[in-house]
């Protein structure tokens, strides 16, 4: 398998995206905490691990891509950030094709048998590290930049697109 | 304290603002009923504008392949609520589906999260995280 496949290791620079939908308030900009950690639960089609998308595969608007009318979030994340905090990313592609990759663990909510106050912590719930962007329907014009930098953007003024 | 016994009870009394001693025992009275008076509201307000909003129209939640709460969520969360509501609790900072079936009940003291999360069979599991990172559960019911 050569580089282009998607199987090759995830460097610590490369960014990594989420869809979190909009219609299951996981993200509410008015809470002191915005995002619950449900948006980082697995989800049915999350088969071995939590959903994401490299970068280097798949642009910010591909990511945000769901059912057609509804409304995504993008939750972007720098690979190291979750090495750092222990967290594994494997790439994933034969689960989603190329650009696929997962967020390990069995649960990442915890296991069955955790049970009792004082059981011990698993790889948890990743933070939001480099911002959450709002996705209207991909007809829309504009879109809402939030986290560390609000404001209102129109496409043109997200991240580059690539590749 | 809550009728069932719930953690959750030692997070609202944590949550509690302390009774100042320059304030006299009525507007203290006043004050609390005020608090408890908004906490209810609070919970009729999870009540009306959630469970029996979700339970009426469910396509709302629906969403690529996430499951609604089942009928079984909705009922059991909302006699947990009748139940918080009536013990006097705080009431949730976030209720949401969790995709699967079930509801959770999100109380959120700064890096500190407790969830009561409903099982689409309606059982519901005490949660805690810190920081983000999941610390405990323990199933109640």
């Amino acid at each position: 398998m050569g580089a282009a496949d998607g199987t090759e290791p995830i460097d610590d620079e490369e960014l990594l995206y989420r869809r979190i939908p909009k219609s299951q308030g996981w993200y509410d900009p008015a809470l002191p905490c915005p995002v619950s950690p449900e948006a980082f639960g697995p989800q049915k089609h999350d088969e071995k691990g939590i959903s994401v998308w490299r970068a280097k595969y798949r642009t910010l608007k591909e990511a945000a891509q769901g059912r057609p009318g509804k409304t995504y979030y993008v939750a972007v994340f720098r690979a190291g950030d979750l090495k750092e905090k222990g967290i594994e990313v494997t790439p994933t592609p034969h689960e989603g094709g190329p650009g696929h990759a997962s967020i390990r663990g069995d649960d990442l909510r915890g296991s069955e048998d955790q049970q009792g106050v004082g059981a011990q912590a698993d790889p948890g719930v990743p933070p939001v590290q480099a911002g959450l962007w709002l996705f209207s329907d991909p007809r829309a014009s504009r879109v809402l930049m939030l986290g560390p930098c609000r404001g209102t953007y129109d496409w043109a003024d997200l991240p580059a697109d690539s590749p | 304290m809550s009728t069932l016994g719930l953690p959750y009870a030692t997070a609202s009394s944590e949550l509690t603002s302390p009774v100042s001693t320059a304030v006299t025992p009525d507007q203290a009275l006043a004050s609390t009923v005020e608090a408890t008076t908004d906490w209810r509201r609070g919970w009729q307000a999870v009540l009306d504008s959630k469970l029996i909003e979700w339970g009426r129209n469910p396509s709302l939640l629906e969403d690529e392949d996430l499951v609604p709460p089942s009928a079984e969520a909705l009922g059991a969360a909302g006699r947990l609520a009748l139940t918080l509501r009536d013990a006097g609790m705080l009431p949730p900072t976030r209720v949401v589906p969790v995709g699967d079936g079930g509801i959770a009940f999100e109380l959120r003291r700064g890096a500190h999260c407790e969830t009561l999360a409903i099982d689409t069979n309606g059982s519901i599991e005490y949660i805690v995280y810190k920081n983000d990172r999941l610390m405990s559960r323990e199933r109640l019911l």
